[in-house]
């Protein structure tokens, strides 16, 4: 990601420099661009080439979300109560800074034009800003767009923030001039500060707020379901230990968003994609059981606590069909039901974690 | 590890498994620190088979290898005493699994 954004921006360098009409910057940076670019496919083509296929699910669905946007159809995007979306406050706070920095920013090109228009970085950085209104576009209208315009806004607000802060300067400047009346201008001069600073301010806090990691992945904090970093405990990694210990390595398991990646890294397992349907309905299935089988499941690993708390990230698991649309909690029922299935072994309970083993069950034909 | 007998064991954990190790204990004990009994009532078929009583130190693990041949369901109730009305956990298996891991 980093390498790709380095390759934009040398080539936004190299606009800026051809707007401003320099030829000097333009010639190095588009050979730096150039040199960069090869690179980066180098390393993609030769030592990375899985690159493509793991950053592959983020842009299908980004042009998913566009297709279904243009078509005038559901976007993907959280619904406005998911609990994906944060705290109201969070919310709030996001809608004003993202207003906010929409104004600034045109105003920031406005004294770019004005006044730098010769200066290839800052017209560079002027172009650059562009980027803010795409990962609006991206945090409104794709699925899991609040993180892709997280993880973005590291980069964007670069070039953003400069053009927001030329905006605040000039239009603070403004405020201070107009009226030309001395007095006036002493009387207003306090209040076209603080309306400056508290703009700031909701910028520099909305950064904090609303960036990434989300307000339900930070540490320290208590557990989160579907919460990434949050997800993770003692509980959590003391099954893992105990499944390497006890199963062995590289077995087959289903498992939600939380436990995914400490059941890998901990416990060693091969945790699959695509489980959502053993946890969502309320008995075995044949059809539950023929998915058990294509994708070769040998345990489950069930956290109760799904049934008590929304998905902090909006899904409960890996891939989730319900993204960002889940109202209520999982019904216990459906996570409890694998008691009572023919031939399932309930091998581990840590209390909030219970562990499956399906081999041999009602879900292979036994 | 026999193939034709289960292993039980106390951990932060209960837990039961063919040819591997079972575990039970309990994980809010342990996390407070302190000493805590346990009972641990074993069920084949539905009916007790078996009742232990054992006594575990912050951090300790207990684990005891049960017998289990023929065709029954095998399980595990461990209770926090004093309370004998809810189990803490509990784990269950069958005799085909446990021969067959």
């Amino acid at each position: 990601m980093t390498s790709f954004l380095l390759v934009a921006t040398l080539g936004v360098i190299t606009l800026g420099a051809l707007f401003a009409r320099d030829r000097a910057v333009a010639k190095w940076a588009s050979i730096v661009a150039l040199l960069s670019a090869g690179a980066f496919a180098a390393w993609i083509v030769f030592v990375a080439p899985s690159t493509v296929s793991y950053l592959q699910p983020v842009a299908a669905g980004a042009l998913e979300a566009l297709r279904a946007l243009l078509a005038g159809g559901p976007t993907g995007a959280p619904s406005p109560t998911s609990a994906a979306n944060g705290p109201l406050g969070n919310q709030a706070l996001a809608a004003v800074a993202v207003v906010l920095m929409s104004a600034l920013v045109p105003v920031g090109w406005w004294q770019v034009w004005r006044r730098y228009r010769r200066q290839a970085w800052i017209v560079a950085l002027a172009i650059g800003s562009l980027s803010w209104y795409f990962i609006v576009a991206v945090r409104l209208f794709v699925p899991d767009g609040s993180e892709l315009a997280g993880r973005a806004s590291t980069f964007v607000f670069v070039p953003a923030g400069f053009m927001a802060a030329l905006a605040v300067i000039r239009l603070t400047d403004k405020g201070l001039r107009r009226p030309v009346i001395r007095a006036a201008v002493r009387r207003r001069a306090p209040l076209v500060v603080a309306v400056a600073v508290a703009g700031v301010l909701v910028l520099v806090f909305n950064g904090l707020v609303n960036g990434w990691p989300p307000y339900w992945e930070r540490l320290p904090g208590p557990y989160q379901v579907a919460g990434v970093e949050r997800s993770v405990g003692p509980e959590q990694i003391a099954s893992a230990d105990w499944a390497l210990a006890a199963l062995g390595p590289g077995n087959r398991f289903a498992t939600d968003e939380g436990d995914y990646t400490v059941l890998g890294s901990y416990g060693d397992q091969n945790p699959v994609f695509g489980d959502a349907f053993l946890y969502t309905s309320p008995t075995f299935t044949q059809s539950a059981a023929q998915q058990v089988q294509a994708l070769a499941i040998q345990y489950a690993l069930v956290d109760r606590r799904l049934s008590d708390q929304l998905p902090a990230s909006g899904g409960y698991f890996p891939i989730d069909p319900n993204f960002g649309e889940y109202k209520h909690p999982l019904p216990l029922a459906d996570l409890t039901k694998f008691n009572h299935v023919p031939g399932v072994a309930r091998i581990y309970d840590s209390g909030n974690i219970v562990i499956y083993d399906l081999n041999g069950s009602a879900y292979y034909g036994s | 590890m026999g193939r034709s007998q289960a292993d039980v064991a106390a951990t932060a954990a209960v837990a039961v498994l063919g040819c591997g190790a079972a575990a039970i204990g309990a994980p809010t004990a342990n996390d407070q620190g302190s000493t805590t009994s346990y009972r641990l009532v074993l069920l084949r078929n539905g009916h007790v088979s078996a009742t232990l009583n054992l006594t575990l130190g912050d951090g300790r693990t207990w684990q005891r290898t049960v017998p289990f041949t023929g065709q029954y369901t095998l399980a595990a109730y461990p209770y926090r005493l004093p309370d004998l009305t809810h189990p803490y956990r509990y784990v269950a298996t069958n005799s085909t699994k446990v021969a067959g891991s």
